[in-house]
Formats: C-alpha cells, structure tokens, sequence
C-alpha cells in the first residue's frame, strides 16, 4: 500500500476492494436481518457478508428517507438540489457478530462505494458469465 | 485673480499642506494594496469552497471507473488508459487549488499518472497505487473544504 493514505480507516477499505477484486476475500449474499430491520423512513437492501481474520463484515446499502433538509444541509450552499421528501443511498460496512449485531461501523468513506461495486461483480458471479459467454465458440453462419 | 483664489493657491501649495497631502496619498496607497489582497484572499477561499466539491467529484468518478476496470485488469488496459489521459487536467486544476503545503498527496498522484500515461504496458500495481492515491486526495480535500468552512 502507498505511503500516501494516511487514514488508517480509508486504507483498510481499499485492502479490502484489492483482496475482493483478487478473489482473496469471498463475499456472499445475505438478507438484512440482526439489527438491520426496514423501517417507514430506513429501507436496507444488498446486503453482503465475509469472514476475514476471524471477524464478520458485513455490507450494505442504506436508504434513508430525508423530508427535509438537516442543519447542515440548510447553511450549506453546495448541497445538490433536492425535491423533498427523497431517499439517500449510503453504503455502509460494518463488523458483526454472528447474531447480525452491528458491532462496529467504518467511518463514511466513499471507498465504500468502489467496495461495494466489487463486491457486487464478486458475488454475482459476472466475471465467470462473462468468461463463460466469451470461451462459447460462435455458431457458423 | 480674485483674492480668494490667491489665498487657495497659496495655501494648497504651502509645505504644510503639501506633506499632509503626501501623507494621505501614501495611506490611501496602502489601504488600497491591504484592500487589493484581502479581496484576493476571499474570493480566493469561495473560488476553492465552490471548485473543490466538484472537483472531488470529479476525481471520485474517475476512481470509481478506475476501480471497476481494476476487476478486470488485463482486458481493459485501453479503458484504463482513455481514464488515465481524462484524469490529468483534473489533477493539475486541483494542484493549482492547493496551497503549497498541501499539494503532497497531488504531486505523488500526477507523478503516477505520468509514469502510466501515453502506454497501455503498466501494471496493475500502478493502477492500483493510483486508484488508492485518488481516494486519498479525494479524502483530503474533503478535511480542507471543512475547514475551509469552518474559517468562513
């Protein structure tokens, strides 16, 4: 790794985009369940586990209804223009015990993001489709 | 002449008043440069409050395909290439937003683009280190656009 990334969090989350997209680290889907529960403002969904160094981790996407601007959001004047209410995608990985209790959360990065779209190609199998349908001689004619 | 006139000229040349004059020419000369770097200073600190979010985005989008092309390395050299090329102005407009102290992680990132540029033969390390070296500027400038609203 570089010796540039000096956030221990954002370089720990970049291994792990390396290690999935090597095949080093095997993802599977799951359901949300534990303390991932929908709600009328939360939705989960994609949810992916790995075993690594003795530790679960889990990923998910996060939908958050928002009905109106926070505090943040209302002095801020770069926030994009949004049609309230909507809903807000958040990535999020987490450690997690074998009963699906959030044990501990990454700080927001969006390596995050990059992670999950490699996790996604990881455990959809997409690379061995694609591999399959290119190794398939065409038909003559 | 009029009396009234003479008596103007005269005092409007005498050496009092022409060192008083002196004087304030000299202050508003001063004022006018402290007002000429102030005015810099601050639309210096909006042009980066409104530049840097965008172009953090802008260097996320470019990791992000960097990245997915990262998953499938030997068969997207020429992709990875295209992305490499569209990724150099970005880096030289967020250099020149920096500050002299703060261009370290920038300089090490377009090093890297260049030691990869114009060549599909580099190699997935390389890739990898500026895919790594992109979120961690990406990461930064994040921390000083805080700050800088925090100064605000």
């Amino acid at each position: 790794m570089t010796e540039v990334v000096s956030d221990r969090e954002l370089e720990a989350v970049l291994r792990l985009v390396e290690l999935t997209q090597a095949e080093r680290l095997k993802w599977t889907s799951a359901h949300s369940w534990g303390d991932l529960q929908d709600t009328d403002d939360l939705q989960i969904s994609r949810v992916f586990l790995a075993d690594f160094s003795d530790k679960r981790l889990r990923l998910y996407v996060e939908k958050r209804r928002k009905d109106k601007p926070n505090a943040i959001e209302a002095m801020s004047t770069f926030v994009g223009n949004h049609t309230y209410p909507y809903w807000s995608e958040t990535p999020k990985l987490e450690i997690t015990n074998g009963d699906g209790a959030s044990l501990w959360v990454f700080p927001h990065k969006p390596a995050i993001s990059d992670l999950l779209k490699a996790v996604q190609r990881q455990a959809s199998g997409a690379n061995d489709l694609i591999d399959h349908l290119l190794s398939l001689k065409k038909r003559p004619g | 002449m009029p009396v009234w006139l003479t008596e103007s000229i005269a005092t409007l040349t005498s050496p009092g008043f022409t060192a008083i004059t002196n004087l304030t020419g000299v202050l508003a000369f001063v004022l006018t440069i402290f007002v000429f770097f102030n005015v810099r200073q601050i639309s210096g600190r909006y042009g980066k409050l409104i530049r840097l979010p965008e172009l953090r985005t802008s260097l996320l989008n470019h990791a992000s395909k960097i990245g997915d092309h990262l998953s499938d390395f030997e068969n997207r050299r020429d992709s990875i290439s295209l992305e490499l090329a569209k990724l150099s102005p970005t880096l030289a407009s967020v250099q020149r937003k920096l500050e002299f102290g703060q261009r370290h992680t920038a300089k090490a990132l377009i090093k890297d683009v260049k030691s990869c540029r114009g060549t599909t033969m580099f190699t997935q390390d390389q890739i990898r280190q500026v895919f790594n070296h992109l979120h961690a500027l990406a990461d930064e400038l994040e921390q000083w656009e805080n700050d800088i609203r925090w100064r605000k």
